[in-house]
């Protein structure tokens, strides 16, 4: 898409910012967000240049609240939120969802965690989510040729396959 | 309660890691939060206090208490807390929170935990060299352990919640310390720079902590203390932990091979300046009556380019590593047991320097 500010060149970059009290999210060429981010305050930090184009939802205008909105469990607004980055609680992540979403975005590699999760008492859905990170893994060693984690990956999860076959039979 | 730990020496100082000649340490900072609690800064200091007495009892009922201590930062006093920010066994921040927390520190010093610091919990592994992957491995098992007995904030989508948004997802911050002086002779620091912010990863030039004095702030604009570099992850949300660690390897290995290509490349070309520049860092640190830390860093930083060329064959990585530690601010005043003016830190820096290097 064009850039939202000089409608000229190609968008590269989503940019979110607080302008009189109202969240904005803005689609920027390198230009424009070069421009923007001089004229900005120091501390605003949040919109650094995602390489992840083209994939991203856009904060539809009733989504878009006044800064002063709060979290209805421990009162930290809108604005706190988007000048330090910090939440107040764990109920923040569900006030904000959408806010949150936008500036999350220009952080991290994408929006859903992979990873551990905290008492999985089903030791084979533990085991089912390590095979998926080191096959995701023996995909990048491979990519960037190095050869030797390759083989010790493969050799893992031939390990943790076979481990799972038996587990699974065991269970049928 | 801190001398045991001042006479005590930390692991990771020995310098005998895997890559010590160019990696100083890795360290990784996990974040964790109860699930029931306001984050640190919106608690009260009742919360701060339940918080602080849940994980204790549960630090005890798992017997790791037994091979460490808890230091409560409320009996600490001001010289005290920033000699465990000096240690690198609590994060700089740390000294700005406020009411009730402390820190667990298992007896070798490769491990902490601290309570009420920017969350509720935040683990923190040290080890000398490149050593990421290790550091997770016991780091993760005892997460695990205290996940069956603590709730955790943790949501399906987002994984871990924490107080930074810059955090959350595996709560995961892995970073290595790299000695990088042959990238800067040569220029290509900021190559190696723009290298890890394109693979999503930070490389920063070691900053004087505030707690080190005014006078050791004055140093050139953007030049990295001591040629000293933290390489890190910025993203903690889509990749797992294991990628994570996979990741920042990777790339240090990558920094390791440059900055011993360069290191080789001025011993190839320019011997005798090295050999000046070693040579001279040897006469201040023999000569020298007052040494500012940002000074003393940089002497250190020749030195130890001078152990890992095999220039310095009587000093040794454990030996700079000490020095790096023992001669910041907290560290002397701890040693001298009070407080002191810049000048007496100077003098004593510099009589720590001449006899360590005699």
């Amino acid at each position: 898409m064009l850039c939202q500010n000089c409608h000229k060149n190609l968008a590269s970059v989503r940019y979110a910012e607080v302008v009189d009290g109202k969240v904005s999210d803005l689609r920027l060429c390198q230009d424009c967000l070069a421009a923007r981010e001089e004229s900005v305050s120091p501390g605003f930090e949040f919109s650094k240049p995602s390489p992840f184009l083209g994939k991203k939802k856009d904060l539809s205008v009733n989504e878009v609240r006044e800064a002063d909105a709060t979290c209805t469990a421990c009162a930290t607004t809108l604005q706190e939120l988007m000048d330090t980055g910090k939440v107040g609680c764990s109920i923040c992540y569900e006030s904000f969802p959408a806010e949150l979403e936008a500036l999350m975005e220009g952080i991290h590699i994408a929006l859903t965690h992979r990873g551990k999760i905290p008492r999985l008492d089903d030791a084979r859905v533990r085991v089912r989510s390590e095979l998926q990170t080191k096959r995701t893994l023996l995909k990048t060693a491979l990519s960037m040729e190095n050869y030797e984690d390759a083989a010790s990956l493969r050799d893992e999860i031939r390990a943790l396959e076979l481990g799972l076959g038996a587990s699974e039979a065991g269970v049928d | 309660m801190l001398e045991t730990l001042l006479e005590r020496e930390a692991q990771w100082l020995s310098g005998d890691g895997p890559e010590a000649d160019v990696a100083v340490y890795s360290l990784c900072h996990l974040f964790r939060n109860l699930a029931d609690f306001p984050y640190p800064d919106q608690c009260t200091e009742d919360e701060k206090r339940m918080i602080e007495e849940r994980v204790l009892g549960v630090l005890e009922s798992l017997n790791l208490l037994a091979s460490g201590q808890y230091c409560s930062f409320l009996d600490l006093d001001s010289r005290e807390q920033r000699f465990l920010v000096e240690r690198r066994l609590v994060r700089p921040e740390f000294l700005q929170a406020e009411g009730p927390r402390g820190v667990y520190i298992s007896d070798d010093q490769s491990f902490t935990i601290s309570v009420n610091d920017e969350n509720h919990l935040t683990f923190a592994g040290i080890a000398s060299g490149l050593q990421v992957q290790d550091i997770w491995s016991r780091m993760s098992l005892i997460d695990d352990t205290l996940a069956g007995a603590l709730d955790y904030a943790f949501s399906e989508r987002l994984g871990y919640l924490t107080a930074q948004i810059g955090q959350v997802g595996t709560g995961l911050r892995a970073n290595v310390l790299l000695h990088l002086p042959a990238l800067h002779l040569t220029n290509l620091i900021a190559t190696a720079t723009n290298t890890a912010r394109e693979k999503r990863h930070t490389l920063e030039g070691m900053v004087v902590p505030k707690t080190l004095g005014p006078s050791d702030l004055r140093r050139p604009k953007g030049a990295a203390l001591g040629d000293l570099h933290t390489l890190s992850n910025d993203c903690t949300l889509g990749r797992s932990e294991e990628e994570t660690i996979f990741h920042i390897k990777h790339l240090a290995n990558e920094m390791i091979k440059e900055e011993r290509e360069s290191r080789q490349q001025i011993l190839s070309e320019a011997p005798l300046q090295l050999e000046d520049r070693v040579g001279r860092a040897l006469g201040l640190a023999r000569g020298a009556r007052l040494l500012a830390f940002h000074e003393a860093s940089s002497v250190l930083s020749s030195l130890r380019l001078g152990v890992s060329s095999g220039l310095l064959e009587q000093f040794s990585l454990h030996q700079i590593n000490d020095v790096l530690i023992t001669s910041q601010n907290a560290h002397i005043e701890m040693k001298r047991g009070h407080e002191c003016d810049e000048l007496a830190l100077s003098a004593e820096r510099a009589d720590l320097f001449r006899s360590r290097f005699a």
